[in-house]
């Protein structure tokens, strides 16, 4: 089935500039033909659907773009996480939106209670 | 000079090294215009051209400036010009969608959430170069005596907590609330990115004294008229910052901005465009103007930004600003304070009086802001402030970079909560549309800084200005010269802040004569009857533009507040219509549309779309927000190439675009007591304007008829031990008694009156001053010394005297003072007293 632009809009509702942003994000290929006879096809209409469907579940384009067709392998946003390492032997990862405050509370109980296991282990304490 | 007539410069940007053309979407952004203190007609042009093999679909996504709204484009190629026309939304669209596929040049700017407009030009041809000029109507942010005139070259990456972040400075904003919004990718260096330029003529209220630019190298002409044009040295320069004039008047006095028609008393040719009932004139009347009322007990709560995107510089400063504003306040004063990103930390759940022991627990809270609290989650955190406070009275006092989306919501949470948002915006892209809002909305008043600049000093003038109302519900009657009146509600008087009155349209051609205040009910009312003295023309339609523009601005806040398809979102869209219509303006409702049908043109031709970049704000972390993208630290145009005239078949000036040097020129201090570091001005006194420039010219190797000057020095780490910083240290320390700590309370006395003087030079006459508030505090604490010792000491109660007087300069090495206080404040004393000082 051929299509053209409008018409790949029309079937995918989705915009007609969103539809090129994907396509110049490599999310879809670009359109068959060349020139004036440029067209899409049912190809194109399910790759449509498959980044919507990826997007509205959270999933970046860069991830979706990173996939390689398996729209299943990630569906989750990725979350910044901060690597701390407040004793030795012990390594944390803090999601970044805790807030400061927060984060010293936390890796300050980590903190006393991985000297206090230490301590115990040593029979300095009873 | 017309601004508006001039062909754009047409270069492209091509490689230093090979000459070969740099790929770009959009090459160039030139702005130029007028601006005066009443608001601002841009105009913009924007030039696109491809350099692949395919037709091109540019997308050129721009943050609007304050009170900002587009009026239309002209859109010209190698044999045609043609203008917009203004179509409803959704029927613009589908025109341009038509127009692409059919095979024809079309371009639509469409207005989104949060003052951002997409400029789409399809169906570009190889080779092909188009240009598109873009009317803008723009306010300006204006004080007593001096307006700031900002333009965004780039669009601040913000917080949104539906938006997705991809490592390569790309974000994604959620489709159900911003459709098919495309953002730019944001660049942290100068690869990449279309040059801008601009040139601007500029207007006092008044008589001119200076113009300045804090974010970029500008040459400065006056003009004959009392203007001067200022425009950017060098080149070009990339978009990784707003652009900032300030002018600054030098007499402060009651004018009123009118259409040149008016002004000139001849029909003339008026903008087609603008409804006969349009307002035709804005009346101006500086705060200074109004008795202030007398203060009585404040309570104020500080929500301080802590997001990544405010660290480094910012956030340091910020902090002993809200330190200094602590200070300031009496025992009998209540404060509140959090602190946010993703999340918000609350200093307590209710207003605590400034006590010692309160203000130490603040220190101690305020010593935990490190800018590493996530996004600018603003919206929570301002409803917290609100439940602070208690709804008893109150004002909120928001620093922050605003970098926020759907702000909409914002705005419309604080103003229905009916609590006073005063703002102190900081960063080189400081969403100053959004937080002017705020703070008009909700009543209050706003500062926005960029990250060059002083924070902290211009956090006290703000927070000196707002500790009281000059006066409350306000009325004003203008009278105009047919003896007709108009009355304004104006709510609330602010120190420093005039008041803006915008003709309502009734009275014709006529401008006003006399403007009578009133305010208060009962024993604490007055008035005061106030002659224009001061008429200046300015571009007509101007005033009506304004007032159609914020409207259409409020129209769309409460339009991205209100319930999706109730009846209240049916009838705010069909008032957006209408305005929108009305004056001729685009909207949230109504789009710019034009397609231009050429000679060739093939339908079905498939267009490769590029999204023009633009760059990570100055002093921003891009790391904040894109993972692994550095700090951006002043970088400015040194990494662009050349620059080639298009125009010409043979290379036209090869000259290099800019330099790297961050401070250019000699600088003159504009506040030479205030111990702050020197700003770049060009001092424009009637009397000696153009003797100053060729004096400076002359020292500075340059033409006398061009004078160029540098921006501000960045406020780096080194400055951090510099005067301003001693001087504020210092005053942190207050007791809430209003002394300094330590010694007996004859030697705090004397300290105390030591840096009451020094602060007193230093706002002395200045026209914003920081220290008001501490000097009052002090001021009560060796009152009270000097009524305990009635006649024991004489030489406090004279210097005391000097600072209650005022207008006396005390002569001596107060920079000694300024740099380091603790070091010099005995032997300051004995020369004081023994007039060896």
């Amino acid at each position: 089935m051929k299509y053209t632009m409008s018409e790949l809009a029309n079937k995918s509702e989705v915009s007609a500039r969103t539809i090129r942003y994907w396509i110049s994000e490599q999310l879809i290929p670009s359109p068959k033909g060349s020139g004036h006879g440029a067209f899409y096809t049912d190809e194109h209409l399910e790759a449509i659907c498959r980044v919507k469907k990826m997007k509205d579940e959270g999933v970046t384009l860069a991830a979706i773009k990173n996939m390689d067709g398996c729209p299943d392998a990630q569906t989750f946003p990725t979350k910044r996480l901060s690597h701390v390492s407040p004793f030795p032997g012990v390594d944390l990862l803090i999601d970044d939106e805790v807030s400061p405050h927060y984060r010293r509370i936390f890796i300050q109980a980590v903190t006393n209670a991985a000297r206090s296991l230490q301590t115990d282990k040593q029979g300095v304490k009873k | 000079m017309n601004l508006f007539t001039e062909e754009p410069r047409g270069n492209v940007l091509v490689e230093a090294g090979t000459g070969s053309v740099i790929p770009l979407a959009m090459q160039n952004l030139e702005l130029a215009g007028r601006a005066t203190p009443a608001g601002a007609m841009l105009r913009v042009t924007h030039q696109f051209k491809t350099e692949g093999t395919k037709p091109m679909e540019a997308i050129y996504t721009f943050m609007l400036p304050r009170n900002g709204t587009l009026r239309r484009f002209i859109v010209k190629g190698e044999d045609f010009e043609v203008e917009s026309k203004l179509e409803p939304r959704k029927e613009a669209r589908e025109e341009y969608e038509k127009g692409v596929e059919d095979g024809h040049l079309s371009v639509l700017a469409e207005a989104n959430p949060d003052g951002m407009v997409s400029l789409a030009v399809g169906q570009v041809q190889p080779d092909e170069m188009i240009t598109v000029i873009l009317d803008i109507v723009s306010g300006v942010e204006i004080k007593d005596n001096t307006y700031r005139f900002r333009f965004p070259f780039t669009l601040a990456p913000s917080y949104h907590a539906k938006a997705t972040v991809s490592s390569g400075g790309k974000i994604e904003l959620p489709s159900d609330v911003f459709g098919d919004l495309i953002l730019p990718e944001w660049k942290s260096g100068s690869d990449g990115l279309h040059q801008v330029s601009f040139r601007m003529n500029v207007e006092a209220a008044g008589k001119m004294e200076s113009v300045s630019s804090p974010s970029h190298r500008v040459l400065v002409r006056p003009n004959g008229d009392g203007s001067a044009d200022v425009e950017l040295s060098g080149n070009g320069d990339i978009p990784n910052r707003d652009l900032v004039i300030d002018v600054q008047a030098k007499e402060v006095e009651a004018s009123v901005f009118a259409d040149a028609k008016l002004v000139s008393k001849k029909s003339g040719k008026d903008d087609p465009k603008i409804p006969k009932d349009a307002p035709r004139w804005t009346a101006f009347i500086p705060s200074s103007l109004v008795p202030k009322d007398k203060a009585g007990p404040r309570k104020v709560c500080f929500v301080l930004d802590d997001s990544g995107s405010m660290g480094g510089s910012p956030i340091t400063q910020a902090k002993l600003a809200v330190q200094a504003c602590l200070s300031a306040l009496r025992p009998t004063d209540e404060f509140g304070m959090l602190y946010f990103g993703s999340n918000f930390t609350k200093f307590d759940d209710n207003m605590a009086k400034a006590t010692d022991a309160n203000r130490k627990r603040a220190d101690k809270f305020i010593s935990h802001i490190d800018a590493n609290s996530g996004g600018t989650n603003l919206a929570p955190a301002l409803g917290a402030a609100i439940s602070i406070l208690g709804g008893s009275g109150g004002d909120i006092f928001l620093m922050t970079d605003g970098q926020v989306f759907d702000t909409g919501t914002i705005i419309e949470q604080c103003a229905s909560a009916g609590t006073r948002v005063h703002v102190l915006g900081i960063g080189s892209a400081s969403q100053d549309r959004f937080l002017s809002s705020l703070a008009r909305r909700t009543d209050g008043v706003e500062r926005m800084v960029g990250v060059d600049e002083d924070v902290t000093a211009t956090t006290l003038e703000l927070f000196n200005s707002v500790r009281q109302p000059v006066r409350t519900d306000v009325k004003a009657f203008v009278v105009t010269g047919s003896k007709m009146a108009q009355e304004h509600k104006v709510s609330t008087i602010w120190d420093g802040y005039p008041v803006l009155l915008v003709d309502d349209g009734t009275t014709g051609l006529n401008t006003p004569t006399t403007i009578t205040l009133t305010w208060g009910k009962g024993k604490k009312s007055g008035k005061i009857k106030i002659p224009v003295t001061y008429t200046q023309k300015v571009p007509n339609g101007l005033s009506g533009l304004l007032y159609a523009g914020r409207k259409v601005e409020d129209l769309e806040i409460s339009l991205d507040a209100a319930a999706d398809a109730g009846p209240a979102k049916v009838s705010l869209e069909t008032d957006l219509k209408e305005v929108s219509t009305t004056y001729g303006l685009a909207s949230r409702a109504m789009s710019l549309i034009a397609v231009v049908k050429r000679a060739g043109d093939q339908a079905g031709q498939s267009v490769q779309q590029k999204v023009v970049a633009v760059g990570i704000p100055e002093g921003m972390n891009g790391g904040s927000i894109f993972r692994g993208m550095p700090q951006m630290a002043a970088i400015r145009s040194q990494n662009l190439s050349y620059s080639v005239s298009s125009h010409n078949s043979g290379v036209c000036g090869f000259m290099p675009t800019g330099s790297s040097s961050a401070v250019y020129g000699a600088s003159m201090p504009s506040q030479p007591f205030r111990g702050i570091r020197s700003r770049s001005v060009v001092s424009c006194s009637s009397v000696n304007w153009m003797d100053q420039e060729s004096e400076r010219s002359e020292n500075e190797g340059l033409a006398a008829d061009d004078v160029e000057y540098g921006m501000l020095e960045s406020f780096g780490n080194s400055d951090k031990s510099g005067s301003v910083w001693s001087l504020f240290t210092f005053l942190v320390s207050l007791q809430s008694d209003g002394g300094l700590p330590g010694g007996t309370r004859k030697e705090r006395a004397r300290s105390t009156v030591v840096l009451a003087l020094a602060a007193y030079m230093a706002d002395k006459d200045s026209d914003t001053p920081m220290y008001t508030l501490h000097i009052e505090r002090m001021l009560e604490f060796l009152d009270h010394y000097l009524d305990l010792n009635t006649g024991k000491d004489p030489e406090m109660a004279k210097l005391v005297d000097i600072i209650k007087v005022g207008q006396v300069s005390v002569g001596g090495d107060w920079m000694q003072v300024f740099n380091d206080p603790f070091a010099v404040l005995d032997s300051v004393w004995d020369e004081l007293t023994t007039g060896q000082f």
